[in-house]
């Protein structure tokens, strides 16, 4: 018998507002995940490569490389399992040409701020297979 | 939504919002003081991006901690910054940060909008 607990799917989250990332990081660590905080687009940048994260979460407006910048690095990846990195879309920019720049460069999930936690949990849940 | 009063820890963090408002409402002020008509040499574009990082991430946030007209007044502002026409429209730019300050200030001294 396999008495190992599972591991926990991993989260990178890239968020300069801090509030939304401790809101995030609390839903999300509530519902089993285990959550790292990338302060901006550069430490996003760093940290997406070092591990096969099981989903990023990805804000637009951040400091040194926007969310479209580090997507876009994502996807040009050469690196099969970096390129195929799912990601979610966490945004307050809601406009259609935003969402559709999303879906353009390879974000599999939108969710614009302000968010409900719990629609936000139900999507990474998907998205994770958890 | 969030029962805000079902977890010490939730509730801890929307008071952490709140206080959070303090700083918001200091670089509204300063990027506001330096694009009244008097002041000389003011750096409008400079102090328009800081009202737009102001308003785009109460935009973001304070919905999602129960305050929805925050979030309305800062989605306005972002909204409208982003159009170069709107930009030159500094009364109205002023006019509705002016709004989104008092609204801050209101919820800094009630916990409420």
């Amino acid at each position: 018998m396999n008495d190992q607990a599972p591991a926990k799917r991993e989260i990178l989250l890239a968020e300069d507002e801090e509030h939304i990332a401790k809101l995030v990081s609390f839903k999300l660590t509530k519902e089993g995940f285990s959550v790292t905080i990338a302060k901006n687009g550069q430490e996003a940048m760093d940290l997406m490569i070092t591990k096969p994260w099981n989903l990023i979460i990805l804000d637009v407006m951040m400091p040194y490389h926007t969310g479209w910048e580090v997507l876009k690095a994502l996807r040009d990846s050469p690196v099969t399992w970096i390129k195929s990195i799912p990601v979610l879309m966490l945004t307050a920019k809601g406009a259609q040409k935003d969402i559709s720049n999303a879906a353009e460069l390879g974000a599999e999930q939108y969710l614009k701020k302000p968010f409900d936690p719990a629609e936000l949990a139900s999507i990474v849940r998907k998205m994770t297979g958890a | 939504m969030i029962d805000w009063e079902s977890d010490p820890e939730l509730k801890e963090m929307q008071r952490q919002f709140i206080l959070s408002l303090h700083e918001r409402r200091n670089l509204l002020a300063t990027a506001l003081a330096a694009i009244k008509p008097a002041v000389p040499d003011a750096n409008v574009d400079e102090a328009l991006k800081t009202i737009q990082f102001v308003a785009h991430k109460l935009a973001g946030a304070a919905g999602s901690y129960g305050f929805g007209k925050l979030t309305e007044i800062g989605g306005r502002i972002d909204d409208l910054l982003d159009e170069e026409e709107a930009r030159k429209d500094l009364k109205n730019i002023i006019a509705l940060s002016s709004e989104l300050d008092a609204l801050m200030d209101k919820v800094l001294k009630t916990g409420r909008e």
